[in-house]
């Protein structure tokens, strides 16, 4: 199971990553993660608001089958977001391979 | 747990928000219920398999820094059903008798609204609002502005402006809302089933139409008459605060749209404005919705689905300027478009005044109105509804109904008009081609001005009456199973299959019917 701190820090990317693919509704979003990574109603909805209050997302409403439906967008802002989280993937690599490296050998290179 | 349950409990362990915060959450939570709902969770099943009350309430809590604890910051908690949170709530209806005798201020105010009326009906504008189902023909329709009777004109004004203003103004302080004999009395104006009178107007409906009485005139609705934009407030008695947006980078509009009027105009500000009316005070949830998208400005009707939209652009050529609508009416007056979409399923759509590169319209079983309007490309389509074209001019223009009638006068180069089983009954100054097709449905067309190259008419059981200038010439060949063909005024010879008549211009007519007559006539 994910840190949840480390997960706090995922989620964010994993719900902009599913608006990439079109905008989506809550319940829509948590069923497309859902095979990657367990978020929960009451988690997703403040990352959301988060996400629009730092400009990652617009949020409009449409009507459906008789009742409000509010959807997510993406913005520009947000699209950049997680393109500099893939590009700070090599540095979240090496934090892993020297945590990994510790466990295994009960040391690591910067002790030594 | 019943969604209502789930929904009321999480309510009674939020205290410490706002009750706009609560509901905020709530809805939130009541979407959520409903999409489990709508992929086939029972009530019970959606609700178990959402997070326990207490975990969402402790979530919410920590998420907007309110310690747990802390006393409600509204008075009551509200009976709720969770419905309010998904659905229009009512408008609250306060039933205070004593001050009944207010209403008499409102006597008055009929009184000077049925006196209105009746000096209109008496100046002979008004005969048809509920004799008859048939809309009356547009030049039946009379604004006063265009009256003859000025003087008539001017009292009206005056009366309205000066009397009629103050009567409202001292209503609008009451602050009751009351029922009475089946009417809605409140500081907004008076609502009964068929009329409203308001600080805007007066409304009467019947016979499938609507008269407006405003301070801009008086207008019979039936779909084809300019709506002014005091008429939109007379009609829906609460406007909404006025959105604006900067235009500077907006080059398309979208509107999608439901019920109620739909209405865009130009104006000389260099901003978009937006303003909605409706029949009750709106929730935020209920209130339109708009954002911006690159350069594409969207609007929605939010949560409420009968409402009147009013879009103020500045004067410019927009890049797309596309209306949806399910039955709500749709009226453009003076826009410019690259490309401009109008299309509503059961409401009626009229464009007037405006200017296309291409303009596709379209109303299922609404009427289509197109007034003074100029494209490159024209395409207009109904079902059951009627189009009514006056003074459009296109390069190509193709108008096509099923059941529906086309009237009107069109010019242009290449003109198609199809009316399945619809009547066709035009005026054309098509320089081009002119072709008309109908099955059942019959056909007069008069040709007129511009001489077009070629005329081409297919009807099955329908009759085809042409009339054009006695002077021009024609070579016509009329190929029928059973149809008759009249060649009216004009000398014609017979040359093999087509029958030739000296004049100039001399134009090629093709007509081809199964049981159909073709009859000729000269054009006065």
């Amino acid at each position: 199971m994910i840190d949840p701190q480390v997960k706090r820090g995922l989620l964010d990317v994993c719900v902009l990553s599913a608006l990439r693919r079109g905008d989506s509704y809550g319940y829509q979003i948590i069923k497309d993660l859902s095979g990657c990574i367990g978020i929960s109603e009451s988690t997703l909805y403040p990352i959301l608001r988060r996400l629009e209050a730092a400009g990652r997302l617009t949020v409009y409403t449409v009507e459906h089958n008789g009742r409000l439906r509010k959807f997510y967008r993406i913005t520009p802002e947000g699209v950049q977001a997680v393109g500099q989280f893939l590009e700070s993937w090599p540095e979240i690599q090496r934090v892993y391979d020297f945590i990994k490296e510790c466990a295994e050998h009960d040391t690591c290179a910067v002790s030594q | 747990m019943t969604r209502a349950q789930f929904l009321n409990e999480l309510y009674r362990r939020l205290p410490g928000l706002t009750q706009e915060q609560a509901e905020q959450h709530l809805t939130y939570y009541a979407e959520m219920l409903a999409d489990r709902m709508e992929e086939g969770m029972s009530e019970e099943e959606a609700v178990a398999s959402m997070e326990p009350v207490d975990v969402i309430a402790q979530r919410i809590l920590q998420d907007e820094g309110v310690p747990e604890g802390q006393p409600p910051r509204w008075p009551d908690l509200p009976e709720t059903d969770g419905s309010r949170f998904t659905k229009t709530p009512d408008f609250p209806k306060r039933r205070n008798w004593r001050k009944l005798a207010q209403i008499l201020l409102w006597a008055a105010a009929i009184a000077a609204a049925v006196s209105a009326v009746g000096r209109w009906r008496a100046q002979n504008i008004s005969s048809t609002i509920a004799e008859s189902s048939d809309a009356p023909p547009i030049e039946d329709v009379v604004d006063w502005r265009t009256h003859n009777d000025e003087e008539w004109a001017e009292e009206w004004t005056e009366e309205w402006t000066e009397e009629w203003a103050e009567e409202m103004e001292q209503w609008a302080s009451f602050d009751g809302l009351y029922d009475l004999w089946g009417l809605e009395i409140g500081p907004d104006g008076i609502y009964g089933g068929n009329f409203s009178i308001s600080p805007s107007g007066i409304v009467l409906s019947g016979g499938g139409r609507e008269i407006f009485i405003s301070p801009d005139g008086i207008a019979l609705n039936n779909g084809a008459e300019e709506l002014t934009d005091s008429m939109v407030g007379a009609k829906f008695r609460f406007p909404s605060e006025t959105y604006r947006v900067n235009a500077g980078e907006i080059d398309s509009v979208g509107i999608n749209w439901t019920g109620g009027i739909v209405k865009v105009r130009s104006w000389e500000e260099d901003y978009i404005q937006m303003q909605e009316f409706s029949d009750k005070k709106l929730t935020k949830a209920q209130e339109l919705a708009y954002s911006t998208d690159g350069g594409t400005l969207s609007i929605s009707n939010g949560g409420s689905s009968d409402k009147g939209l009013i879009v103020w652009l500045p004067k410019s050529t927009w890049n797309d300027l596309t209306v949806n609508t399910s039955s709500a009416d749709i009226y453009w007056d003076q826009v410019c478009a690259e490309y401009g979409c109008a299309h509503s399923s059961s409401g009626n759509v009229t464009l007037s005044n405006s200017v296309f590169n291409v303009l596709e319209t379209g109303a299922s079983s609404g009427q289509s109105t197109l007034r003074s309007v100029t494209a490159v490309e024209l395409q207009t389509s109904s079902s059951s509804g009627d189009v009514y074209l006056e003074g459009v001019v296109a390069e190509t223009m193709d108008v096509s109904t099923s059941s529906g009638n086309i009237s009107g006068f069109a010019a242009g180069n290449s003109i198609s008009l199809s009316a399945t089983s619809g009547e066709t009954n035009i005026s054309s100054g098509a320089a081009g081609s002119l072709r008309l097709n109908s099955s059942s449905g019959n056909i007069k067309a008069a040709l007129q001005d511009n001489s077009p190259g070629s005329v081409e008419v297919q009807t099955s059981s329908g009759d085809v009456e042409l009339l054009m200038p006695e002077h021009w010439g024609f070579a016509l060949e009329f190929d029928s199973n059973s149809g008759y063909f009249d060649r009216g005024p004009f000398s014609v010879v017979r040359v093999e299959d087509a029958y030739i008549a000296d004049g100039f211009p001399a134009i090629h007519i093709e007509a081809e019917t199964s049981s159909g007559d073709l009859r000729l006539a000269a054009n006065p």
